[in-house]
């Protein structure tokens, strides 16, 4: 089984064609779909929020049977994740791409399942305590991206079952969960 | 000594068969004669009663020998392959003797194209077979003015009198590939043995790990590379195969993206 660090990758990426953007439109959705499905599990698996098209990304190319992705045909497989809200473009000219293998929607709930089990309602967490504190070590919360924390903290306020609170500085901000709300 | 038995038949042939081709090349000696004559004056009538002459003779001849030629293959089947070589060979030359009496704008007036039409069906219908029923156009354009040897038709008449094959009841049609490729057929050709034959080629252990490029598929199928390739890029179309292009050029592998299960990426 080829690995990729400690991901394992599946068979069908020692397939040459697998790395053309295939022109038939029946056998490109198919190929669109397992590259979605593989982007999404290889990012969750490194916790890889943002994918850079002008870098080198590990998934994007095959060294064993000398193939890797064209631009176009990495553009086409995230613009696909962006049509179905697993991503979004982070600028004008698609150069990066922000990865949401769980959507801003399911990172609130998992943050207030995350806040019930261990009985953290009515307590203050910094942001920075959430990314990388003690309590949230080993959870898909340990290193997420701060953008997609601060949305789902949004969405949560939003739905009045979290409070931000703003410090004096810029990374001094506190999210206070109260699901009881 | 009376010569008796098969030997008396075998020599009887070949003397048959060396009296028929003495008679060929003094034709021939005629049409150099009649070529030369073209060179040196202009008048028609001069020239065509030197082709007459002996030409015509032997272009019955040669119809007579492909009558007997086609009889026989059909009355033995189980002849050697040296005879079958032979024949093959006989079969090439004859092809290569050309048509009894082309279909000329002279001949034929406003009808030109719709006897260039029929006249072209019945002669390709033979190579076309031997071709395994596709033929590029270029290569049918090259084959029918070789077998008319002189008074060569433009490409334009050869695509009209192909395009007016809708119109009669032939066996044959004229086919454009979506690449713009222009072919003859045979109306009985079905795409589906060409497919399954590509199919099968892809498939083979070599085939599965690298592919198959437009020049194999030719070699295999023993077409022109540029047909092989339209033959490639329609099984693409329906599904049949995909395509991998890298620094070494265009292959196709069998498609295996319908056989991936989706919830279970590594089986």
């Amino acid at each position: 089984m080829q690995r990729l660090g400690d991901f394992r990758l599946p068979p069908f990426f020692n397939y040459p064609p697998y790395f053309t953007l295939q022109p038939v439109r029946e056998t490109r959705e198919k190929q669109v779909q397992l590259w979605k499905d593989l982007i999404l599990d290889y990012c969750r698996s490194q916790k890889i929020y943002i994918i850079s098209l002008e870098e080198d990304f590990p998934l994007f190319s095959n060294p064993k049977i000398e193939r890797s992705l064209s631009h176009e045909a990495k553009e086409v497989f995230l613009a696909a994740l962006v049509n179905e809200g697993r991503a979004e473009w982070m600028d004008k000219g698609h150069k990066k791409c922000l990865i949401l293998w769980l959507r801003i929607q399911d990172w609130a709930n998992y943050i207030l399942n995350f806040v019930k089990d261990n009985g953290l309602e009515d307590n203050v967490m910094t942001v920075e305590e959430i990314r990388s504190g003690i309590e949230t070590r080993g959870t898909e919360l340990a290193g997420i991206d701060r953008g997609v924390l601060m949305r789902a903290l949004k969405l949560l306020e939003q739905k009045g079952k979290a409070a931000i609170f703003k410090g004096s500085s810029a990374d001094d901000e506190d999210a206070k969960e109260n699901p009881a709300l | 000594m009376p010569v008796v038995g098969v030997f008396a038949i075998l020599r009887m042939e070949q003397e048959a068969w060396e009296s028929a081709g003495q008679n060929l090349q003094d034709a021939f000696q005629d049409l150099n004669a009649s070529f030369l004559s073209t060179t040196k004056c202009s008048n028609d009538l001069i020239i065509s009663a030197c082709k007459f002459s002996k030409a015509k003779e032997m272009m019955e001849l040669a119809e007579k020998m492909r009558q007997k030629l086609l009889t026989n293959s059909s009355a033995q089947s189980n002849s050697n392959d040296e005879e079958l070589g032979s024949k093959q060979d006989m079969q090439d030359w004859l092809l290569s003797v050309g048509i009894v009496s082309p279909v000329t704008k002279e001949t034929a007036g406003a009808l030109y194209h719709q006897q260039l039409s029929r006249q072209l069906a019945d002669y390709i219908s033979i190579p076309l077979e031997q071709a395994g029923g596709m033929m590029a156009l270029v290569d049918v354009y090259c084959l029918y003015n070789r077998a008319r040897g002189t008074d060569l038709i433009s490409p334009e008449d050869l695509l009209q009198a192909c395009s007016l094959w809708e119109k009669f009841d032939v066996p044959v049609m004229l086919r454009k590939f979506d690449s713009g490729v222009k072919v003859i057929q045979t109306k009985t050709h079905s795409d589906d043995e060409v497919f399954a034959r590509i199919s099968s080629l892809a498939q083979k252990a070599d085939a599965l790990k690298k592919g198959i490029s437009p020049s194999d598929a030719a070699f295999t199928l023993g077409i022109a590379p540029g047909l092989a390739k339209e033959h490639l890029q329609n099984a693409e179309s329906i599904g049949i195969l995909c395509r991998d292009v890298s620094p070494d050029g265009l292959r196709f592998y069998i498609n295996l993206f319908n056989e991936i299960d989706p919830q279970n990426i590594y089986l």
